[in-house]
């Protein structure tokens, strides 16, 4: 894996906090930062990754992974994506 | 019922297999521009989307995005939150946004339409049809949020007549002119790669996040609901590039090429950005040095690293922008604040909360090299004497910004920076080392450049008189010159119930 940082900015807003929340469970070694108005991001080396399945936990309901995308500001990385999970890395 | 289809599957479906081969015509005539720049396809089934995204889902989406935005939208108007702002001098930042940025939107519309048609790969087609209609998503909500602050101060009502006129607008008009007018590889690599993943975040995400910070809930939405499509704009850009390289060997040389021109022509327009983000936003979050780092150094140096198996490396005079990082935004809006009185906002001397912030931010350039110019010229708006430069500014041929910059990379930070280009006979007059090497790679393009200074001396603009040629862009007299005591700073007092008996200064 690589040691380039990567990232993804989302929204601060409630339909946000199961992805941040599956980030933070999924991805221990993230950072969260706060410190800029509205919005979240997220860092982490190599890689950050969520699981349909720990989302729809979060959320108490079934998530379909692609509602990132109304929620999503930015991200650095390459994005590898399908129906059970959402991953951004350099390889 | 059958099975639901897993999200590869969609895609593929969505994808491939409606083209077919011509035989009326031969496909080089069907296609007529997918060759001439030497770029070699020779299996347009790798292109791949990494955001899967069916048509389905993608309306869903969006329609929801909008849905979002313009409730905002409506309850921002419904309980005149343009009061609620930190200061009406924020919305100067605005009027450039809606000027400037706007209309490239409109313009990102019509180019994406157009590689739609010009590509004749279908997984190419139908991303270049979503971002098309991405990019008309955003001209739209841009306008339509926007439009509640046209009703309350100046310098909004006809960005799209300025964009094709004005002088600081040729900036960002150019460049997407610039790329427009290339083949349709060019104008990928130009927008999907080199603005939009190397360097948008430093416009959508610091800036908007700052309009948050300013009380400004309408532009951050749409904002943030334009960049949650540019998220996936950026991904595409990065998978883009990976194609055309992978394709043919003979595709790295002119992809870096391009890589080198439009990195240096998207970040000559986003100056604008630095200046609106360090002086135009009352209260900044953010410095621009400080974004240029995460967003520039930090990031684009991962993304290139992540290239360099594909043997691309980091943009031509790259250094030089990270050099100018601590400087670019002063001597922008220096500019800006001497020719205001022929611009459609209004500029003022920051305040001294706002120079202390800049001091701390910019410990190497602010006090030695700019803060003792402010204080001139607070000193001569004290004695009546409010500097405008009477001049017409001489324009750069290939970023058409006024020559402002000076020879930083040389160590020299007070000494102007020109360079000179013959062609044809003709002189013409760059601003640095990149934009003449843009201009002599390409002469017989720039050396067309609509530069509006000349377009004025040549009396194409209105006639002889500043006057005249603020009429032709649309101006009105209230629109330009000092924020202190103008229309938005009266009617702005006048709301919150403050003394107008302000100095009459300019």
């Amino acid at each position: 894996m690589s040691e380039s940082k990567v990232f993804i900015i989302l929204q601060r807003n409630e339909d946000a906090r199961p992805f941040v929340e599956a980030f933070e469970q999924e991805n221990p070694e993230a950072v969260f930062k706060y410190d800029q108005p509205g919005m979240i991001r997220i860092e982490n080396i190599g890689e950050l990754k969520i699981t349909e399945e720990v989302v729809s936990e979060l959320a108490g309901r079934d998530v379909d992974l692609q509602e990132l995308h109304l929620v999503l500001v930015s991200l650095s990385g390459c994005v590898d994506e399908d129906d059970d999970y959402f991953k951004v890395s350099w390889n | 019922m059958a099975k639901k289809l897993n999200m590869r599957k969609r895609y593929e479906l969505l994808t491939r297999g409606l083209g077919w081969e011509p035989t009326y015509q031969p496909k080089e005539k069907v296609f007529p521009q997918e060759s001439y720049e030497g770029i070699k396809i020779v299996d347009w089934d790798k292109w791949e989307d990494p955001f899967r995204l069916t048509a389905e889902a993608y309306w869903k989406y969006q329609a929801e995005k909008d849905k979002k935005l313009y409730a905002i939208i409506d309850s921002f108007a419904q309980n005149n939150g343009h009061l609620n702002l930190t200061n009406a001098s924020y919305i100067n930042a605005l009027k450039i946004f809606i000027q400037g940025v706007s209309p490239l939107e409109y313009g990102a519309h019509r180019g994406f339409a157009n590689l739609a048609r010009q590509f004749s790969g279908e997984g190419a087609q139908i991303a270049c049809q979503m971002q098309s209609i991405d990019e008309l998503r955003h001209v739209q909500t841009q306008i339509h949020t926007l439009s509640h602050y046209n009703k309350h101060f100046t310098g909004l009502h006809d960005p799209f007549h300025m964009h094709d006129r004005v002088w600081y607008l040729s900036v960002p008009k150019s460049y997407f002119d610039d790329a427009r007018s290339a083949g349709p590889f060019e104008f990928m690599t130009s927008i999907s790669f080199a603005f939009e993943y190397i360097l948008t975040n430093l416009l959508f995400v610091p800036f908007m996040s700052g309009a948050a910070h300013n009380g400004d809930m309408a532009t951050v939405t749409f904002g943030f609901s334009a960049q949650s499509d540019e998220s996936r704009h950026m991904t595409l850009g990065l998978e883009i590039i990976k194609f055309i390289v992978e394709q043919h060997e003979d595709n790295l040389e002119i992809v870096q090429g391009w890589i080198d021109k439009h990195f240096w022509r998207a970040y000559r327009v986003l100056g604008l950005v630095s200046a609106m983000q360090d002086y135009m936003l009352p209260d900044s979050p953010m410095s621009w040095k400080e974004a240029w780092d995460i967003y520039f150094v930090d990031n684009c140096g991962a993304l290139f690293k992540d290239l360099g198996r594909y043997g691309l490396r980091m943009p031509k005079f790259h250094e030089q922008a990270t050099a100018e990082a601590e400087h670019l935004s002063h001597q922008i809006y220096f500019t800006l604040y001497q020719f205001s009185h022929a611009a459609a906002f209004q500029t003022e001397i920051p305040s001294k909360e706002k120079m202390d912030w800049l001091s701390e931010k910019y410990p190497n350039t602010f006090d030695k090299y700019y803060r003792p110019r402010w204080e001139m010229y607070a000193e001569m708006e004290k004695q009546g004497k409010r500097y405008f430069n009477a001049g017409l500014p001489q324009l750069c041929q290939v970023c058409q910004v006024p020559m402002c910059f000076t020879e930083i990379s040389k160590g020299k930070p007070l000494d102007l920076s020109y360079r000179l280009s013959e062609y044809n006979g003709d002189k013409f007059h760059t601003c640095t080392d990149a934009c003449k090497a843009i201009f002599d790679h390409e002469p017989e393009k720039y050396s067309h450049a609509w530069l509006p200074v000349h377009q004025i001396f040549q009396g194409n603009c209105g006639g002889e008189e500043i006057s005249d040629v603020l009429k032709f862009y649309h101006f009105n007299p209230e629109d330009s010159g000092e924020y202190k005591g103008s229309a938005d700073d009266i009617s702005w007092r006048a709301a919150h119930g403050e003394n107008n008996d302000i100095e009459e200064s300019a």
